[in-house]
């Protein structure tokens, strides 16, 4: 019984991770539903949303020094919260300009989207590279939301529960926009059949783009609330996109709730194997993809694949 | 209102339609007939913009559409029912027909107006599309095309699969919009059925016009009509 409740604070851990984690993959299931590409930039994306809260809270932004002076005076959590709110609006235009290159590639093998977004996310990963280096960084949290606590003999980390919930308000953001919309059931019905919506006057190109810049702020929402769990580095794009890749084979394409659930068993699986050897957490990830594209690759719900759309 | 001037419509290298003219004035029924893979969706798809014609024009209300895209020529006012109905299989009836609504030139549907023609509409409404027959499919994608306020409606075969009950309903619907003054091209295999409604008529033949002209001269004409459609009528 001590071992269990020992595991509670890790349970808690793999479902703030998978709750956004879920947030990335929604993102990267919109796109793919509608664009039919698979966007392997997605983490990219992510872990600019990281770089550019960090360049916000730290703060390391480019303004004149007696302006960043005044920025540096605002309190913390003020930053922060700006950081959550503008990192995602300044990541925006990297993913306009992401969608205006992929469109040579839609309704084509997936192969050329492929191609193309990995190259991005190269390119993306050297810029960080260049203009951050290759050091790890941390996002300051605000004191109010840092620290530990004590709760039934165990410590837990307030910023765990504070990304959750952060989580959980964007998730129930999407499940809104998708499900009570107009623009939400323009994404459905032009993800099952572009011509049609075409056809009864809807602006495909316009949809796509604002589907793709939606899935790019989550992303970069993602990244900033993730940034000060997992730190910040070049590579973070690689280890957000394959949870997001394993969540849709799992939860199938198309369904809010199995990217949900999809999320937060990778969450799960993370956040235990973390707690028995952390070296294996990222890798149980990868492992676990392995397993789920051998044995299962329909999903968990039998739906149609991300393995072939 | 439609004149479709010689066109040449290829599936890639493939060419389905070979110098189609056709045209079709305001508050008229043409009856586009023909045998099975001539060419007669092909020709709905071409003035829709979705295979577009490599050579020849489309001019609606004496504009040029033949280069614009799919979701101009549609808010130009052309409705578009085709033969599979095409609902998003896990939306609801009423997202479905929200998806449809829009304002054009012509003259505007409201939801009640709607609801009116398609009285079992109104309790379908929080159905999800995969859910309903292909009686009701037919109704909610002929629905969501009036709400779209359109000038000229494409009917794919409107007759497919559904039960001779259903299918005078839809012909009734099709008359109506005509009283509307809602022009119509009604794509049948079921030249008999077309022939109820229709004011003229194109045959393909192949890809190419065979014959046209008034539809009463074909339904009288019993001899011209095994000439040209043959077991089809």
């Amino acid at each position: 019984m001590g071992t269990l409740l020992n595991l509670l604070p890790h349970l808690v851990n793999g479902i703030t991770l998978g709750l956004l984690f879920a947030l990335i993959a929604l993102g990267f299931m919109l796109i793919l539903g509608l664009m039919e590409q698979i966007n392997l930039a997605h983490g990219s994306l992510f872990a600019l949303g990281a770089y550019f809260a960090y360049a916000i809270c730290a703060p390391r932004l480019p303004l004149p020094p007696d302006v960043l002076g005044m920025w540096a005076a605002v309190p913390l959590g003020w930053r922060f919260a700006a950081a959550v709110v503008l990192a995602p609006i300044l990541v925006a235009p990297f993913g306009l300009v992401l969608e205006r290159l992929m469109r040579r590639t839609y309704g084509r093998d997936p192969l050329y989207g492929l191609l193309l977004t990995f190259g991005v996310a190269m390119v993306l990963e050297e810029l960080i590279r260049m203009v951050w280096g290759t050091r790890d960084y941390i996002l300051p949290v605000p004191r109010e939301m840092s620290g530990g606590f004590i709760m039934l003999d165990l410590i837990w980390s307030t910023y765990r529960f504070w990304a959750a919930a952060l989580a959980i308000v964007a998730m129930a953001g999407v499940w809104a926009i998708v499900e009570r919309t107009r623009f939400g059931a323009m994404v459905k019905a032009g993800a099952h059949d572009s011509e049609i919506v075409q056809a009864l006057g809807i602006d495909l190109t316009r949809l796509r783009v604002w589907v793709f810049v939606l899935g790019t702020m989550l992303a970069a929402f993602a990244g900033v609330v993730l940034a000060p769990l997992w730190g910040i580095r070049p590579h973070m794009g690689v280890d957000a996109v394959v949870p997001a890749f394993l969540i849709i084979v799992l939860g199938g394409v198309g369904s809010f709730w199995g990217a949900a659930i999809g999320g937060l068993l990778v969450g799960m699986v993370v956040g235990l194997s973390g707690a028995y050897a952390s070296e294996w957490s990222m890798l149980s990830m990868y492992l676990l993809l392995i397993a789920v594209v051998t044995l299962r690759a329909r999903g968990l719900f039998g739906k149609k694949s991300v393995l072939e759309v | 209102m439609l004149d479709v001037t010689a066109i040449d419509t290829f599936y890639g290298e493939t060419q389905t339609l070979f110098g189609v003219s056709l045209s079709v004035q305001a508050g008229q029924v043409l009856a586009l007939l023909g045998a099975n893979g001539a060419g007669k969706t092909t020709v709905l798809r071409s003035i829709l913009g979705l295979t577009r014609p490599r050579r020849g024009d489309i001019r609606f209300e004496g504009r040029s559409i033949v280069t614009r895209a799919t979701h101009e020529i549609a808010r130009a006012g052309i409705g578009w029912v085709p033969d599979d109905r095409r609902l998003c299989p896990t939306l609801t009836v009423a997202k479905n027909l929200s998806l449809g609504e829009k304002r054009t030139a012509f003259r505007a549907w409201s939801m009640t107006e709607v609801i009116d023609i398609f009285s079992p509409l109104k309790y379908l409404m929080s159905r999800e599309a995969e859910t309903l027959s292909g009686g009701e499919m037919q109704m909610v994608a002929i629905a969501r095309a009036l709400l779209g306020s359109p000038g000229l409606m494409l009917f794919d075969e409107p007759s497919q699969g559904l039960a001779p009950k259903i299918v005078d309903d839809v012909l009734g619907v099709i008359r109506r919009l005509k009283a509307a003054g809602i022009a119509s091209i009604v794509v049948e295999q079921n030249a008999d059925v077309a022939l109820g409604v229709a004011d003229r008529v194109v045959v393909l033949l192949h890809g190419q016009v065979a014959w046209s002209g008034e539809a009463a001269a074909l339904a009288t004409d019993a001899g011209l009509k095994r000439r040209l459609l043959g077991g089809l009528a």
